[in-house]
């Protein structure tokens, strides 16, 4: 009895003493982690333990890591363009049951300079799924989409962000006590980031947003009461029933000074149809014109494009000062892409400008003109893809790149081995006369550019066919050099276009191919491959030229990756970084 | 385990108690076990010069004082520090505890002991479900123990036990092609204070023979912090470059409660 009560004290004394402390929770959380490729880096978002861990590759193919914390709940996440954010959107601990519980937020995660992510957290009102970054890296916009998070929810709330602005709660003051002229005069540094905005509706949901590139809009007149132009971007987002577009010129402002959005029911108003967004495209026009941009619109459920040219409006008050005027013209079927393509040399006809849309149930092409005016073509495959080609096609040529080339191939599940090949369509006159065809042994699953804007080799792109064939195409050449595979490779090319990796997801095969000539250097892993990772080993200020590093992933345990040289890779001197996932608790 | 008894063993022999000051005073309940001897009468004529003879008292030895022990016992180290946490589901270390000590020193009521004392525990727990992280620490310690003494009931004591410790860690985790660990002896001390109950026999002090006690102490563990940087157990021909893992820091200091039973002859 006396040891009893003397280890009852001894327990309780040596627990005041040493704490007996329950062991922290990360420890607990199981695994379930999702990589993705920086400019610099992979990241490994760690969702159970509520942080992001940023890999960057050394010289001596050691790694680094460093740890950054996100919101609870992780719902979506997306580079940037460029490679050097990431975006980290999480639901919080929702619905909040107390004071201390964490509300949705978006984190931005800054690595451009190396081994020093910076996060910035943007605080959210409601749990939002889907993220939209703009290709320039001006904004990023949240809505909730299809897939909701919380009990009730308005579909029709954006929340719009600019990452490059730190996070500014709305002001408790009426937002224009002064008409909203100091929150201008400051530069818009005291302007709230994000905002919150209700898009009007009439009847639809936001399926997809998207920010067109910079666009030369009607701004007013001059005092000759010609129209004068300002340079503007627009958020477009199409919902099921119409599109709508944001001036985001002044989407940050204070309610007295935004223009509100312009929505265009697609449908007269008179049928309950529903519409798919299926794409969206843009086209300035004349840059000197501030009234010849427009928009084409498709869904995967209408024959018909829908064209929007952005015309003056009558000036108003805090009134947007351009105005869309819709057409729509058939097309025979439903489209599966469409572009706007220059058909003329410049710049005869208005650039030629026309909208180009394929048909593939049709097997054709259909030019809709500024008119709005039909051509059909008839097309030797039911092309369902096209990109255009002309910057490589023509570089080197004198005078205007005018008129455009596209690149036509079947894709997807519908394509048939009588309709393998690419093919290649000069579009100076709206006809198939321009058509040269590139045969492939099987149809085309997907197309790969090969780098970026800086890229070594824009003339190349990467065919993998359905069958798992691979096929280098030589836009100028017009040649597809193809690539013996026994397995089902995944690829992935280096920013810079100098080179291209070939990996069987879940297999320890890995082979880097020298561009343009193709020249194989096989590899090997000891651990299965995640994914891989061309990356530089430096900050975004190292510009073009940055030595650069292969990091393998190995979604095994908590986490490996083997780092291999990209200049001499071998598997000899590769190094296995371990234990990414288990450093120690944030 | 058979070293260890020997290296026990030979610092008994080594140290021998030596009992200063030690009261002849027979326990009143037990006789003197051995008779003292006395010259025997001369009734005729006793030397004129030469002085009374007295009796010698052989040295009276308290044996409950002066002693060798042999300690075995159950030791709880609670380790706060946040790096324990990957080895373990709670703070708790359970340890094996050895030790052997003598007396060296003996005076009055009070007496000294230094030994040898060994600990020796293990910890391991699933780390994020998908790996498992093990911790063994070894403990050799040299404790040196003040006593008071309260006759049959024992006595309590205060210790200081300097020494090293052997923390070896382990991960295994299938992202890595081997076992990752590290072994590392660091610097260690322990200091506690606490009771042994005398268990039996409580009387006859001065009588040799085995003793049983009971015996618990609480205290504070000193162990030199160490960076957890495991790397991977490749074979000696094994070419392959790994990175390892770094777990951050861990210091095991900590409270910590003993409970032992030792013999004592």
């Amino acid at each position: 009895m006396k040891l009893a009560r003397m280890g009852t004290a001894a327990v309780a004394l040596a627990c005041a003493a040493g704490g007996c402390g329950s062991r922290n929770g990360y420890w607990n959380e199981p695994i379930s982690a999702t990589s993705y490729g920086l400019a610099n880096g992979v990241a490994l978002v760690d969702g159970a333990a509520n942080r992001v861990v940023i890999v960057s590759a050394n010289p001596d193919q050691t790694v680094s890591e460093q740890a950054v914390t996100v919101g609870h709940n992780v719902t979506t996440v997306a580079a940037s363009a460029d490679g050097y954010k990431l975006y980290v959107m999480s639901s919080g601990d929702w619905p909040p049951q107390s004071a201390s519980d964490q509300l949705p937020q978006l984190t931005v995660i800054d690595v451009s300079t190396r081994g020093a992510p910076t996060p910035t957290t943007y605080p959210m009102q409601q749990p939002l799924s889907n993220l939209v970054i703009d290709s320039l890296g001006q904004w990023v916009v949240a809505y909730a989409g299809s897939a909701s998070t919380s009990f009730i929810e308005n579909p029709n709330e954006i929340v719009l962000f600019n990452p490059s602005l730190p996070y500014t709660p709305p002001a408790s003051t009426p937002e224009c006590p002064d008409g909203g002229a100091a929150p201008i005069a400051d530069g818009g540094t005291t302007l709230p980031n994000p905002v919150t905005l209700d898009i009007q509706s009439f009847g639809g949901t936001p399926q997809q947003l998207s920010f067109t590139p910079p666009l030369f809009l009607p701004n007013g007149t001059d005092a000759n009461g010609n129209v004068v132009g300002a340079t503007t971007r627009l958020l477009l987002i199409e919902s099921t029933v119409d599109l709508t577009m944001l001036d985001m010129s002044y989407a940050f402002l204070p309610q007295c000074l935004r223009h509100p959005e312009i929505t265009v029911q697609l449908t007269d108003g008179t049928s309950t149809q529903r519409e798919v967004p299926a794409g969206v495209v843009v086209d300035d026009g004349d840059p000197g014109d501030p009234t010849d941009a427009r928009i084409a619109l498709w869904t995967s459920t209408d024959s018909n494009v829908f064209i929007f040219k952005l015309i003056p409006a009558e000036p108003g008050a805090n009134l947007n000062l351009f105005k869309p005027s819709i057409n729509s013209a058939p097309v025979g079927q439903v489209p599966s892409a469409v572009t706007f393509v220059h058909t003329s040399p410049l710049p005869a006809n208005d650039y030629g400008l026309q909208v180009l849309a394929l048909v593939p149930a049709l097997s054709s092409a259909v030019f809709i003109d500024d008119s709005d005016e039909t051509t059909r073509v008839m097309l030797p495959a039911a092309y369902s893809q096209l990109s255009l080609v002309t910057s490589v096609v023509n570089a080197g040529t004198t005078g205007s790149a005018g008129p455009d080339v596209a690149l036509l191939w079947q894709q997807g599940a519908g394509a048939t081995e009588s309709g393998a090949g690419v093919a290649f369509w000069g579009l100076a006159n709206t006809s198939a006369e321009g058509i040269d065809v590139v045969s492939l042994t099987q149809p085309i699953q997907s197309v790969l550019d090969v780098g970026g804007a800086t890229s070594q080799n824009p003339q190349l792109k990467v065919l993998q066919l359905v069958d798992n064939g691979v096929y280098v195409l030589d836009l100028t050449a017009r040649t597809a050099s193809p690539l013996s595979t026994s397995g089902a490779p995944s690829l992935t090319v280096s920013a810079d276009g100098a080179r291209m990796w070939a990996f069987e997801q879940g297999g320890t095969n890995l082979a880097e191919i020298l561009l343009p000539g193709l020249s194989l250097v096989p590899l090997t892993t000891n651990l299965p491959l995640g994914s891989v990772y061309d990356v530089t080993m430096a900050s975004a200020d190292a510009g073009a030229g940055a030595a650069s590093a292969l990091i393998a992933t190995h979604p095994a345990g908590s986490w490996g990756a083997t780092v291999f040289s990209t200049t001499n890779p071998s598997t000899a001197t590769a190094r296995n970084a371990t234990s990414l996932l288990l450093e120690p608790a944030p | 385990m058979k070293t260890f008894l020997l290296i026990a063993i030979g610092l008994a022999a080594l140290f021998p108690a030596s009992a200063k000051g030690q009261t002849a005073e027979p326990d009143p309940q037990t006789p003197a076990s051995e008779p003292q001897t006395a010259a025997p009468p001369t009734p005729i004529a006793p030397p004129p010069t030469a002085a009374p003879e007295t009796a010698t008292l052989a040295p009276w030895v308290d044996h409950r004082v002066a002693m060798t022990r042999l300690e075995l016992g159950y030791r709880a180290s609670f380790v706060p520090a946040s790096g324990f946490d990957p080895f373990s589901g709670s703070d708790l270390l359970p340890e094996f505890y050895l030790a052997a000590t003598r007396t060296l020193f003996v005076s009055d009521r009070f007496s000294f002991a230094a030994g040898l004392a060994w600990d020796n525990g293990g910890s391991s727990a699933s780390v994020r479900e998908v790996d498992n992280a093990s911790l063994r620490l070894n403990r050799l310690t040299i404790p040196l123990e003040g006593r008071a003494h309260f006759g049959p009931w024992g006595y309590a004591f205060v210790r200081v036990a300097p020494g090293v410790a052997a923390l070896e860690t382990q991960l295994t985790d299938a992202s890595s092609p081997a076992t990752l660990s590290k072994t590392q002896w660091l610097f260690a001390t322990d200091l506690s204070a606490g009771y042994a109950w005398l268990v039996f026999p409580r009387f006859e002090g001065p009588r040799l023979t085995g003793r049983m006690w009971l015996q618990a102490d609480v205290g504070y563990a000193i162990v030199a912090q160490e960076q957890l940087t495991l790397g991977p157990d490749l074979g000696s021909g094994n070419a392959q470059r790994v990175s390892g893992v770094d777990l951050g820091p861990l210091s095991m200091n900590g409270a910590f409660f003993r409970i032992s039973a030792a013999a004592s002859f």
